[in-house]
């Protein structure tokens, strides 16, 4: 049986969250689409590894 | 011997969490030891409608630390390829695109790596809901106590407090990203991306 969650114990959505601290954040929505696109591009790890044992 | 409750990779985040320097260093670093697990965290950030909490001065000042260190332990030329070679494959994207260097000014070097590592912070900020948090004197002189109880280094205390008046504030336990085994030493702070049977005694 489902329990029923009062509004005290729903995690509130991040947006909430903010609310609550008004004027004490500055508040910077997500400009970029992400993940992290140069961390994800193949081939990164492998060259920085070389540039390493290079050394 | 750790006082904070250390959470599995993948356990429910809140709906804020404060990033420690060292999380958003491991997830820009792909050769940082810890990068799987900050990429994990960080990908679990982007999918459950998590809001980081940063307090921007504070990151950058250690950012820079991070970086100088890196720029310490490559030589000029691995830097430069490391950078040249991250530029050339972002193609069209080109935020990273810098300025030529002189890779034997060692000034220019240490300039051309705090720069690139701004810019991945940035990137890595971009892609995320941020709230900055302000940073006052109170919050300086309050982080005294941490560095009195849990000994911690007086950046970490202030990244403490910061997160405990923030938590108080918003009404929510104090959560936090990080890498850094001595905020396993605060008692009552969650912690995402430390292991969880971290052994006794091995938290500092």
């Amino acid at each position: 049986m489902a329990t029923r969650v009062t509004a005290k114990q729903r995690r509130p959505t991040s947006k909430e969250a903010l609310e609550r601290l008004k004027g004490r954040v500055i508040v910077a929505q997500r400009s970029r689409p992400g993940p992290l696109r140069p961390m994800r591009i193949p081939g990164l790890a492998k060259a920085l590894k070389e540039v390493r044992a290079e050394r | 011997v750790s006082q904070a409750q250390l959470h599995p990779p993948g356990d429910p985040l809140p709906a804020l969490l404060w990033a420690d320097t060292s999380f958003l260093f491991a997830v820009c670093k792909t050769l940082d030891p810890g990068h799987e697990v900050a990429w994990s965290l960080y990908d679990q950030i982007q999918t459950e409608d998590v809001a980081v909490l940063i307090c921007r001065p504070l990151l950058q000042i250690e950012f820079y630390a991070a970086m100088r260190r890196t720029v310490h332990t490559l030589r000029a030329r691995d830097v430069e390829r490391l950078i040249i070679d991250t530029e050339r494959r972002l193609g069209p994207q080109q935020t990273l695109r810098l300025r030529t260097m002189d890779r034997k000014d060692r000034a220019a070097v240490r300039r051309y790596a705090l720069e690139f590592g701004e810019r991945l912070l940035d990137m890595a900020l971009e892609t995320m809901q941020v709230g900055s948090v302000r940073l006052g004197a109170k919050h300086v002189r309050r982080s005294r106590r941490w560095v009195e109880s849990c000994d911690l280094k007086s950046l970490d205390a202030l990244h403490v407090e910061l997160l405990r008046s923030t938590a108080i504030q918003a009404e929510i336990e104090p959560g936090m990203a990080t890498l850094d085994r001595d905020f396993a030493k605060v008692p009552d702070l969650h912690i995402w991306g430390l292991d969880v049977d971290l052994p006794q005694g091995t938290a500092g």
